[in-house]
């Protein structure tokens, strides 16, 4: 290895600037992004020429002006000069507006390097740009790609020890008043595009407004958002189901082979248990009920957003968010809670106003993220659906409604906070971008392996412990009653009052950490309290519940307070550090439960009252 | 001259002046909504407001409280 550089590659939102970064490092990536958008710096490595690049993704920025914390990270990382070389990665379509951030960083004095990225996507739409004109302009290198084809991606690592700071400059002139320097920088932009660009017929233009016209329509709009969730919910139902069954069959198989082997090692008997009945049963629960409907629906969600449906989404939604004081982009920052609410909660940096910010933080964990989902999923499919004809169809619909449910309490407590917090109202301005073909192979690949280690981990790190605590707490008796029967009979009373009962409760408590181990916690409770045969399908479960005494009621509670209560230990970590302050991670912590509670305290007063 | 939100649809406008506050005014240059810029209204969001408009080869969804502040004239 000869050295090392440091790159890193800035652009507007929505030029593919991922993408690029994608196609240079391949997976070579410490992390991986949630969602297609960069929230967080993401670092990547490649070799090329025997020189070791790291490659460093900014989040996309419109300016290098302060602007909305998330653009502040990108500002601060070049103003601190923590990289040797740049890529400004450009819209080929807009390459006026792209020149404008370039012709902004060129003004540091760095080794610049000019990507101008989608220029199939430019061609469709009848813009051709003459790249040799533009390097000749600018002085610096000037490289077209394609880069979701690939194309380009070579010449760009062949180039990059070539690359040296930008030529042009702009005669300032002695001009102080920074309204006139911005003014300047764009009239140069629109000069140098000019120059550059012809301009042929545009055909793909029309199909966009077309796609606009039925997801964006005053009648169609909300319509197709419901049939978007409720087939991508199906979809995930219906065929989490089978890797289900076969991982809760591997996994009871290997705990009776482990078992048996285990015993015919002279192991002392409770080690056995702990480890059979405890760790790997929870593990067991938790791979096979919980990981598949994660690791099907993510990925979905991930193509929907590829393509360029979730700023429709937050442009459909604007105008509710505004009349609860809040903005559209909200939405936004609620549809990445669907994944993860610690993402969705860093994804806020993109709302600009800080109260509407704050808003967004506190309300994020309204909306179940994926690691609720599969509770949900139980729930519903045993207690409201059964083991009827069009199970699949009916389980979506409810489960839509459930979400539909989650994001009016967004917009409730939205309304109460924006009432409480003080602080200006901010803009809405929303970028639009074009429809994109998603890389279907790609995501699917990519976030299957990404979800499904992650979320492996995450059961290692948090269910094991999780399993040993509670089979522990289980079979360690005083006076022949267990420990967890003691804290759940205490926690009790008070839980029957939402309709709840002490276990539940006690499960929510323990599953802190991570909201996929709340069920299994209680299942283990409950089972080592009575003893009734494993299964770990659905019905199984719902059997085990019913003969603990759940009814009706309590499924509602549970389903309930399953969407509205403390988020996990990550995102409260997460909240901790975007707002740096205590008061507004507690405030985050109490404001669902309060809020849950309270909606089981009622559910169970008129169910108890009907029944 | 006439304020964006009050333009009609499908017809291009060009930008006569931004009047925003300093904060705001500076976000629209981001996005090249400057004097002189052509800006063509597309359509409004199905409750009626943010409305779209194509700018500089982009499609940006503007508030109409936020619209006001630019000032056009048909082209």
């Amino acid at each position: 290895m000869k050295r090392e550089e440091t790159i890193a590659l800035i652009g507007n939102p929505n030029v593919g600037k991922s993408t690029v970064f994608n196609a240079l490092t391949g997976m070579h990536q410490h992390t991986g992004n949630w969602t297609g958008k960069t929230v967080e710096v993401a670092r990547g490595e490649f070799v090329y020429n025997e020189i070791k690049y790291t490659l460093v993704d900014l989040p996309g920025t419109y300016s290098m002006r302060a602007g909305s914390p998330e653009e502040m990270v990108s500002r601060d990382y070049l103003l601190e000069n923590k990289a040797e070389k740049l890529i400004v990665v450009c819209d080929a379509c807009a390459l006026e507006r792209n020149l404008n951030l370039f012709l902004q960083i060129a003004q540091i004095n760095k080794n610049i390097l000019l990507c101008v990225n989608l220029l199939d996507e430019a061609r469709k739409k009848g813009i051709e740009i003459d790249l040799n004109k533009l390097s000749k302009i600018l002085g610096v290198v000037v490289i077209g790609t394609s880069a979701r084809k690939g194309k380009g991606i070579e010449e760009i690592k062949e180039n990059l020890e070539k690359i040296t700071p930008c030529v042009y400059k702009i005669p300032f002139d002695n001009m102080e008043n920074e309204e006139e320097r911005l003014k300047l920088i764009l009239h140069h932009a629109e000069k140098i595009a000019e120059q550059v660009t012809v301009l042929t017929e545009n055909k793909a233009k029309s199909r966009d407004e077309k796609i606009d016209k039925l997801f964006t329509g005053k009648a169609l709009a909300f319509p197709t958002m419901l049939i978007f969730l409720s087939v991508l919910l199906f979809i995930t139902i219906t065929l989490a189901n089978y890797p289900s069954q076969l991982l809760s069959s591997m996994f009871s198989y290997c705990e009776e082979k482990l078992y048996s082997f285990m015993l015919s090692t002279s192991c002392p008997l409770f080690i056995c248990d702990l480890l059979c009945s405890g760790v790997v049963r929870v593990v067991g629960w938790i791979v096979s009920v919980m990981l598949p409907p994660m690791a099907i629906f993510f990925p979905l969600f991930t193509l929907l957003e590829d393509w360029g449906y979730l700023p429709r989404i937050a442009f459909n939604l604007d105008r509710p968010f505004c009349k609860c004081g809040t903005c559209g982009k909200q939405a936004l920052t609620m549809c990445m809670g669907f994944g993860c609410n610690a993402v969705g909660v860093t994804g806020c940096r993109i709302i600009d106003s800080p109260k509407e910010r704050k808003i967004g933080i506190l309300t994020n964990s309204l909306v179940p993220c994926n690691g609720r989902f599969p509770t949900l999923i139980m729930l519903i499919s045993v207690f409201f659906v059964g083991n009827g004809a069009f199970q699949g169809v009916k389980s979506a619909l409810l489960l839509t409604l459930v979400l539909v449910c989650a994001v009016l309490a967004t917009f409730f407590i939205s309304f109460i906070l924006s009432k409480a917090l003080k602080g200006k109202r901010g803009s809405f301005i929303l970028e639009l971008p074009s429809y994109r073909t998603p890389q279907i192979a790609k995501t699917l690949v990519r976030s299957v392996f990404d979800r499904t280690v992650k979320v492996l981990l995450r059961a290692l790190i948090v269910a094991v412990p999780a399993g040993a605590i509670i089979f522990l707490l289980s079979n360690i008796t005083v006076e022949n009653i267990s420990l967890i029967s003691y804290i759940s009979d205490a926690l009790d009373p008070f839980a029957r009052l939402f309709g709840l009962d002490g276990v539940i409760l006690l499960a929510f408590i323990l599953g802190l950490p991570a909201n996929e181990i709340v069920i299994p916690i209680a299942l283990m409770a409950y089972s080592s309290q009575s003893t009734l045969t494993q299964g770990t399908d659905n019905f199984a479960i719902g059997e085990i519940l019913i003969a603990n005494n759940w009814t009706l009621v309590t499924a509602v509670c549970v389903l309930i307070f399953t969407l509205f209560h403390s988020p996990c230990l990550t995102t409260l970590i997460t909240i901790r550090k975007e707002t740096g302050s205590v008061k507004y991670t507690l405030l985050s912590a109490l404001i669902p439960t309060f809020f849950g509670l309270a909606l089981c305290f009622l559910v169970n007063i008129i169910g108890t009252f009907i029944i | 001259m006439i304020k964006l939100n009050e333009t009609r649809s499908n017809q291009e406008y060009r930008v006569k002046g931004v009047n925003a506050p300093y904060e705001l005014k500076y976000r629209f240059y981001d996005l090249g909504i400057v004097e002189g810029s052509r800006i063509k209204r597309l359509k409004s969001s199905p409750l009626g407001d943010p409305v779209s408009y194509f700018v500089k080869g982009t499609v940006l969804a503007i508030r109409n409280s936020d619209a006001l502040h630019i000032e056009v004239e048909e082209i």
